[in-house]
């Protein structure tokens, strides 16, 4: 059935799609709802974009190197031993 | 080594799986279902890696995957792991769901298959859902957030999902049990009985070939299905090493700025224009999957003589698709 695969490939592009999933922040950092009923004394505004940046924003988290060859390793031998089995098929 | 295999494929019963399944099961469309499961599968195993290293309490939790993520020994690739076997478990039962619907293999005598798949894709959202919270940033919390606003507006129902349940843990200690130890028990005994009934009826026909369906032994689906499924590991596994799932660091408290996962968009974009569309549009939805049994009972499954039910199945899927869309670019105008 060719849809449910192209539909399969547009739906695993768009999980793919970094900005899509890191991006999720609202576009400008002034729009932000306050919950006022709990914190309406607590002062919850920002002196500036980078401050708001600072404190709020999405960063990705530098991953450890450590195992990166291995990782490396493991894929390519899943890719390699999927690659055989095809061309055994 | 062939006749060692052989003598150890007998010992384990391998020749009373070679009973017939409709050849069109090693089809695409037709293997979601199992594909789902190995993405389950990878799910488990990379969560028991994780929870090793996992801290559920507000002070610690966000540390804690930072940790994993810097410091653990190929923890940053595990953790990929785990967050893109998610993702393909919600593309891959997501087009179960479609294709089942549209062959209408959830018609007489498979409507408890289609209610206990109904109730799969609940849990599946539950899981998802808890674990958003876990990684405690700013998109955790505001996931905690919502947890927390729903528990207020259902009252007595939504007690256990509050605060005041207890004192004696966190709520994210709570979801963080829910996630590793209610869902899990629930799910099990679930997949067992939607195997089991899917095992006890066969696998439906497909609605155009019935007079010329041919048979393969159940041996050949699961070659297939672990063929293909190393396929799948072995993607997952590139995305992994290449886009690393997002984490933040601890959340500022009080505030709203994120938009949850692109899965649950549709419901934000219907939240953003009344609030309590988040308890009514997934309980909707849930709703008017459980009644497609009840709807349509004719034993009519050709698509052409469907097209009303069809044509509104699809609609429903656009619009979910559509405010999926509008949910992305939507700049957050609600307050709880």
């Amino acid at each position: 059935m060719k849809p449910i695969f192209y539909i399969f490939c547009l739906m695993i592009l768009i999980a793919a799609n970094n900005d899509f999933l890191t991006g999720r922040f609202t576009e400008n950092w002034t729009q932000y709802s306050v919950h006022q009923d709990e914190h309406a004394d607590e002062d919850l505004t920002f002196d500036s974009t980078d401050e708001f940046i600072e404190i709020a924003s999405y960063k990705i988290a530098t991953p450890s190197k450590k195992g990166y060859f291995l990782s490396i390793i493991f894929t390519a031998t899943l890719w390699g031993l999927f690659l055989f089995l095809l061309k055994a098929k | 080594m062939k006749n060692f295999i052989k003598l150890i494929l007998n010992r384990l019963g391998w020749e009373r799986l070679s009973y017939p399944v409709p050849s069109h099961a090693n089809t695409l469309s037709y293997s979601l279902g199992g594909f789902t499961l190995v993405g389950f599968g990878i799910l488990i195993l990379s969560g028991i890696f994780l929870a090793q290293y996992y801290n559920p309490s507000p002070e610690g939790a966000n540390r804690s995957v930072h940790y994993i993520n810097e410091q653990v020994y190929l923890g940053w690739f595990i953790r990929g792991l785990h967050f893109w076997s998610m993702q393909f478990v919600v593309v891959c039962v997501s087009l179960h769901v479609l294709r089942t619907f549209v062959t209408a293999s959830f018609k007489n005598p498979r409507e408890i298959n289609w209610l206990s798949g109904v109730i799969l894709l609940g849990i599946i959202g539950g899981f998802i859902f808890t674990g958003t919270t876990l990684k405690w940033d700013q998109e955790a919390y505001e996931a905690l957030e919502h947890n927390l606003w729903v528990a207020k507006k259902l009252g007595p129902f939504g007690f256990v999902l509050s605060e005041n349940f207890t004192e004696s843990v966190s709520m994210l200690g709570r979801l963080y049990g829910m996630h590793t130890s209610f869902l899990p028990i629930i799910f099990f005994p679930l997949i067992a009985l939607h195997l089991a009934l899917q095992q006890f009826h066969g696998l439906s026909q497909k609605p155009l070939d019935q007079n010329k369906m041919g048979f393969i032994p159940f041996t050949a689906h699961m070659k297939h299905l672990v063929f293909n499924g190393l396929g799948l590991f072995a993607l997952i596994s590139t995305l992994a090493l290449f886009i690393l799932p997002p984490l933040g660091n601890t959340p500022v408290i009080g505030i709203e700025v994120t938009k949850p996962p692109w899965m649950f968009l549709w419901i934000y974009a219907l939240e953003n224009r009344w609030v309590p569309f988040l308890i009514f549009a997934p309980a909707i939805l849930f709703l008017l999957l459980i009644m497609v049994p009840f709807f349509e009972r004719t034993d009519v499954t050709i698509p052409q003589k469907r097209k009303l039910p069809i044509a509104i199945f699809l609609l429903g899927v656009l619009f979910i698709v559509f405010l999926i869309i509008l949910g992305y670019f939507t700049t957050e105008g609600h307050t709880m």
